[in-house]
């Protein structure tokens, strides 16, 4: 992404324990200059803190944050370079749109003069498309005229990090998916290292670079969207993020071109790809995500990788439809079909049905 | 509901208004009265607002009073607003809950004890200390302002715990140090609440009988305490007339603190709809 090798953000075993809970448990990571990365997690997983650890309202309990390679770790919230966009805005009630903007920039050391600040200030409510509402209280703008202008507010200072504290918490759906990509697209014009914290992995994979996912304080995975939904490496990230099948199996054949395992639901073995990193009997987990099975009516001809069981319930979502499988060990497959078709409503309640899927398609996990 | 008022409603509404103002409009009508008997009327005239103008007592005790009134009101709002921000804003300390709770205790304290103690407390000083020398002034204004700063404290404090927490951490966030925060963010938002405070404070320092008369001292005698023994000497149609200027200042006040509040909501009211 730069030519430098030094991360823009780093953060070295950091630890936060609030009265011997601890929220945050030895959390490294490096970020590079650019990139948009979401903290991805439940609510209590230890993203918020972390994150308030950035900014300065919380200090470390152990390790440190370097930014550009300076520990930051006891520098006071106001001599960071990093500003935040907080869930609820906090825009100042008591001032107009550009006098929000210009807040920061009047706290600075060598403060611009008052026409260059008016200028800058312009500047940054043309970015985000405000500039018709200088003069305008936060309490006369919308809840999408606010969220920009709280992103102008944050950006006007040029932070080295821009931190995002749930940035669509406040909007409806609708506009939250509007609003994610354009506040993305400036965030990407203005070229600033970002990091977010949401719970919603929709939002996390479609405005970051890369997710870490956060479980219990700690973390469980770091990665691209794609490599996180497609190779989750455990139970928590593959059910945390997206819909998933995960079967309990027993290693009984290892091969040098693929591993057999063995499952008590299925009425044939599974097949995955060679490489599993577990002895003869081994117990693993294997996840199958709903839109990689295929339902057929038929036997399929393949002798692993499939199972059979009559349809419980279909929940019809317009563009696809997503059938729940009941198998006769009493657990419940899931399988998304597309609806190509407007008239094909072959499948339905109580039919029997095989679901199969190929080798490449599951994913092993170890714990 | 219907935005129309019922005519039972309305019977109501007229026998509650009737029932609160009816005693301070025959108060004021009464001021205007010629007969020197308060409960006869005996023409229309102004003459007692001429001698109320004339009542050098009376008039040497409203300044009394409204000077007192103006100080301890200002020092309450400075103390109340130091004590809001330590009960809301910081952290756990030991004796907090403590703290709370004794601020707050004299609104309930009857003004009998809190007047007693005080005076208890001012003639213990005066004998060991020598300050306060004498019971005058002073004294009413340092009674005035313990009891006055519970009241701020109340109403500040819930001002401070309703607003944004995070409205002073974008503050500190974008590069504005602890006190710059304070005066730029926390106090224009925490303004209405002291200005009310200011007044309920001024309100009841101006009203106090019972506390002023435990801790005055000769030649500081306050307006209450003028009027309610000029009343057990008599009623003079003065004190009607006093009244009635007191409600006509009262009167005001509320109308423009209205009026003021009206003006700001009716700028905030033309929102626009919708996303641009």
């Amino acid at each position: 992404m730069t030519g430098s090798n030094q991360p823009m953000l780093e953060i070295r075993q950091v630890s936060k324990s609030f009265g011997g809970l601890s929220a945050v448990k030895e959390v490294s990571l490096s970020i590079d200059k650019g990139e948009i990365f979401a903290l991805l997690g439940g609510s209590g997983c230890g993203k918020t803190t972390l994150l308030r650890m950035l900014a300065g309202f919380e200090s470390p309990s152990k390790g440190a944050i370097f930014i550009d390679g300076e520990d930051i770790s006891k520098v006071p919230a106001h001599k960071r370079p990093v500003n935040m966009m907080f869930q609820s805005y906090a825009l100042f009630p008591h001032m107009s749109v550009a006098q929000n903007v210009a807040f920061g920039l009047k706290q600075e050391k060598n403060k611009l003069s008052k026409p260059q600040i008016a200028k800058k200030v312009l500047e940054l409510l043309t970015l985000v498309r405000m500039q018709d509402f200088a003069q305008r209280k936060p309490d006369q703008l919308s809840g999408g005229q606010r969220q920009r202008v709280a992103l102008a507010r944050s950006l006007a200072k040029k932070p080295k990090v821009l931190l995002l504290d749930e940035p669509m918490g406040a909007l409806d759906k609708k506009l939250r998916s509007q609003m994610q990509l354009e506040v993305v697209d400036i965030i990407e014009s203005v070229g600033v290292t970002c990091v977010m914290v949401t719970h919603d992995q929709e939002e996390a994979m479609t405005m970051a670079n890369r997710i870490s996912v956060m479980h219990e304080g700690e973390i469980m995975q770091v990665g691209t969207p794609s490599e996180i939904y497609e190779f989750p490496n455990s139970r928590h990230t593959a059910e945390f993020i997206g819909s998933v099948n995960i079967f309990d199996a027993t290693v009984t054949q290892l091969e040098a071109d693929y591993t057999r395992l063995s499952c008590v639901d299925l009425n044939a073995p599974i097949q995955v790809e060679a490489g599993v990193n577990a002895p003869l009997g081994a117990s693993l987990g294997i996840a199958v995500r709903p839109e990689k099975i295929t339902m057929t009516q038929k036997k399929p001809e393949q002798s692993d990788n499939w199972l059979m069981g009559l349809v419980e319930d279909i929940a019809y979502l317009g563009g696809h439809s997503v059938y729940y499988v009941k198998l006769e060990s009493g657990k419940r497959v899931m399988a998304i079909g597309t609806n190509n078709d407007r008239h094909e409503q072959k499948v339905t309640w109580q039919d029997r049905v095989y679901l199969h899927w190929s080798i490449t398609s599951s994913v092993v996990l170890y714990q | 509901m219907g935005h129309k008022v019922s005519s039972l409603g309305k019977t109501y509404l007229t026998l509650g208004f009737i029932f609160l103002y009816l005693p301070i409009f025959i108060l004021i009508i009464f001021s205007f009265n010629e007969s020197k008997l308060v409960t006869v009327w005996g023409g229309f005239s102004t003459k007692w607002y001429g001698e109320l103008l004339n009542d050098k007592q009376m008039l040497g005790a409203a300044w009394m009073s409204f000077k007192i009134a103006f100080l301890a009101a200002s020092i309450a709002v400075v103390l109340g607003a130091l004590a809001s921000i330590v009960m809301v804003r910081t952290g756990q300390f030991k004796g907090k809950a403590a703290f709370a709770s004794m601020i707050t205790a004299p609104l309930v304290m009857p003004e009998v004890i809190t007047g007693l103690s005080l005076l208890l407390l001012f003639v213990a000083m005066a004998q060991t200390i020598g300050w306060p020398a004498g019971r005058g002034m002073l004294t009413i204004l340092i009674a005035h302002v313990t009891f006055c700063t519970a009241f701020v404290t109340v109403v500040v404090s819930s001002r401070l715990r309703e607003m944004d927490v995070s409205l002073e951490e974008a503050a500190r966030d974008l590069g504005a140090p602890p006190w710059k925060v304070f005066f730029l963010v926390t106090l224009p938002i925490i303004a209405p609440a002291l200005i009310s405070g200011w007044l309920l404070a001024f309100t009841l320092s101006l009203d106090d009988l019972v506390i002023a008369s435990f801790v005055s001292g000769p030649g500081s005698t306050t307006l209450p305490m003028v009027v309610y023994s000029s009343v057990r000497l008599g009623l003079s149609p003065k004190i009607n007339a006093l009244a009635t200027i007191i409600v006509l200042l009262a009167t005001t006040g509320v109308l423009t603190a209205w009026w003021l509040a009206r003006r700001v909501e009716s700028k905030s009211i033309k929102r626009p709809t919708g996303d641009s």
